[in-house]
């Protein structure tokens, strides 16, 4: 992949993750509205753990197939593709005997790393 | 920050908005304003007990290759049969939010179910921004009765899976489909292994779309077959294992059975009230003002609501769970028919769908809004006992369950980690009746036995525990004979709680059974003696 290429994609997640984090703070706030009996630390962490688990890696996987998507697009179809990914290893992850507990730490590593080097190769995207 | 704000989507608005009605009138009124609570809260059926039951199991085991022996009558090497993509997506939320299990479900299932809405809308919104607006008032339906039933019985797999389903379906409205058949392989996979029948919906609506595809272009892409085939292929390796477990160790269903009978709890197309009528409208009014765009939206509509019948009766659709999402799938006939209406006055302009839109999200908040908040079946008490059980007897304990008014939802008891025997209510009765105090009592061994206790026997060959060893597994017990005793001190029906109590003491008395744990609702004994003859046999009325 060229440097431009490579440099626009930067760009892009940078751009996305400004608004990730925008998107974060607003979302505290609506479940603060709504939960307001749940502790403002308890809410944060919850979030962050939707964020991470799903949200992150499947916008990295978003980008593997499409630079033009809208954010607001790509925050809601990475949210289900990265639940998918995520729910899909982690059961086979299971089977194989690699504890539960470790996944949600480790499968969201692995998948923006993937979800990297493919960005990196790929010559063509929409 | 000027440039950002200027930048700023009018959509966001809207989603934002109906995000802070779906909480509100959704699981923030379901649990009470908390997520965080010290019982599982507001379970209200078995299945919803059975779902805690299997996310607990899976922290503690790790993976699903065999169940937790508590989650099948005691043994170690039963296959996992559920589809557990769900399970395994809790699980890992369960350890990385901090939260514990019995805090997980409703939240969890309540976000993806808002995912779901929110994706709807985007699918309608790239085909017509305004439909798209007028459309998202009705999703919040969802929480209405009878289509939140899904929700608060424990079917929470649906709404992770329903999301699968409209992100395969957006694909179809993006160029380069082709480019997505690894993505759409992994969806269509994490469907199956979610809840199975989800992947036949994503199958027939993308077989559909192809056949009008190449109706109307008369003739079919060899990019389309190409695409079709590596999708195929990949999602068959990708499900290879739990499809041949799915074959070995469930009967296979007839294709077409009878039809479908709604029940009392079954959503109906009438619990959309007035808006029904608009629905309707929108589906007479599209194949005539849209017939020129075979479009996509409307085509996933039309599927889902004639799903949502089976006329063809087919099991390959869980025809009433398809409903709990009818708020979502038939939105777009709601907001068509709006849109008509100020199409009809010249009204239809960006800003005043817009506009009506979010009237309708706070007026339909408002007026339908309803106090959600239960304790449920499991309070305090009971979820209590069940804990120190998990945590204080030994884990290859047996424990029989006498009566209690939520443990007919036996899948609640699975929650107690143990090899329980539950006690049927018939047992009680018929001693009642007989006036006779005893030690046998009637009752089988609680635990997920769809699948019959499923193990593998060698390669590719799989036997059952429950036709093997059904006399250990069910039938008339002696309950001396077992390291622990459940009684449920109060009841809604005071005589079998009465019959609980005068047991429980004739065993005390007897001193070959001691409390070793009590509450104000539930007491449990533990067997000292292990006296096969602990309690004279009698009449109540001595």
């Amino acid at each position: 992949m060229n440097k431009t290429k490579i440099t626009n994609v930067l760009n892009l997640i940078k751009k996305d993750f400004l608004y990730l984090l925008i998107s974060y703070l607003i979302a505290i706030t609506i479940f603060k509205i709504g939960f307001y009996k749940e502790s403002f630390f308890s809410l944060a962490r919850i979030l962050f753990s939707f964020y991470w688990l799903f949200v992150i890696p499947g916008i990295f996987i978003t980008y593997t197939f499409s630079t033009r998507m809208k954010f607001i697009e790509r925050f809601f179809i990475g949210f289900g593709i990265g639940a998918a990914i995520i729910g899909l290893i982690s059961y086979y992850a299971g089977l194989i005997g690699f504890h539960v507990k470790y996944h949600g730490f480790l499968l969201p590593l692995i998948v923006v790393g993937v979800a990297i080097i493919i960005i990196l190769k790929k010559k063509d995207r929409d | 920050m000027k440039n950002l704000i200027k930048k700023i989507n009018i959509d966001w608005i809207l989603i934002i908005v109906f995000t802070i009605c779906f909480i509100l009138i959704g699981p923030a009124s379901i649990l009470n304003k908390k997520i965080s609570h010290s019982y599982p809260y507001n379970i209200l059926a078995s299945d919803a007990g059975g779902e805690l039951a299997f996310l607990r199991g899976l922290k503690e085991v790790g993976g699903y290759r065999y169940l937790a022996p508590h989650l099948c009558a005691g043994f170690e090497d039963c296959i996992g049969f559920h589809p557990y993509v769900y399970t395994h997506l809790t699980a890992i939320f369960s350890f990385t939010s901090g939260l514990d299990a019995h805090n997980i479900h409703i939240l969890f299932a309540s976000v993806f179910l808002l995912i779901s809405s929110i994706l709807m809308f985007l699918i309608i919104r790239k085909w017509n921004k305004q439909i798209a607006y007028l459309s998202l008032p009705l999703m919040l339906f969802v929480f209405r009765p009878q289509f939140r039933i899904g929700l608060m019985w424990g079917w929470y797999d649906v709404f992770v899976a329903s999301s699968f389903i409209l992100i395969s379906i957006y694909f179809l409205m993006d160029k380069n489909l082709e480019k997505k058949w690894m993505v759409l392989s992994i969806l269509l996979a994490a469907s199956f292994i979610t809840h199975v029948y989800e992947m036949f919906y994503i199958t027939a609506i993308y077989f559909v779309y192809f056949i009008i595809k190449g109706i109307i272009n008369r003739k079919i892409e060899k990019s389309n077959l190409i695409f079709l085939f590596k999708v195929g292929i990949l999602t068959a390796i990708l499900i290879s294992y739990y499809a041949i477990v799915l074959k070995l160790v469930w009967s296979s269903p007839k294709l077409f059975r009878g039809a479908d009978i709604a029940q009392w709890y079954d959503p109906l197309f009438s619990h959309f009230m007035i808006l029904k009528y608009f629905i309707i409208a929108g589906l007479v009014i599209s194949p005539f003002i849209f017939k020129k765009k075979a479009k996509i939206p409307l085509l996933i509509g039309g599927i889902m609501l004639f799903f949502g019948f089976n006329p063809m009766h087919t099991s390959a659709i869980r025809t009433f769970q398809i409903r709990y999402l009818w708020p979502v799938y038939l939105a777009v006939f709601f907001g068509i028919s709006i849109y008509f209406i100020l199409r009809i006055i010249r009204l239809n302009k960006r800003i005043i769908s817009f506009s009506i839109g979010f009237i309708l999200l706070i007026t339909i908040s408002f007026v339908y809004y309803e106090p959600l908040a239960n304790i449920g079946l499991i309070n305090q008490n009971h979820w209590d006992a069940f804990v120190w059980v998990k945590e204080n007897t030994d884990k290859n304990a047996n424990i029989a369950v006498f009566y209690g008014d939520s443990y007919n939802q036996e899948a609640i008891l699975w929650n107690l980690f143990r090899t329980e025997f539950r006690i049927v209510e018939s047992s009680f009765i018929k001693n009642i009746e007989d006036n006779k105090i005893t030690k046998f009592f009637e009752g089988y061994t609680g635990s997920p036995g769809d699948v019959g206790f499923a193990y593998w026997k060698s390669f590719l060959k799989v036997g059952k525990h429950l036709d093997e060893e059904v006399e250990r597994l069910e039938g008339i017990k002696n309950i001396c004979l077992f390291d622990y005793l459940l009684f449920d001190k109060i009841s809604r029906q005071p005589v079998l709680a009465q019959y609980n109590l005068i047991i429980a003491n004739k065993l005390i008395e007897s001193k070959n059974f001691g409390i070793t744990y009590q509450n104000e609702e539930v007491a449990i004994l533990g067997n000292m003696n292990y006296n096969e003859n602990c309690i004279e046999e009698g009449k109540i009325n001595e």
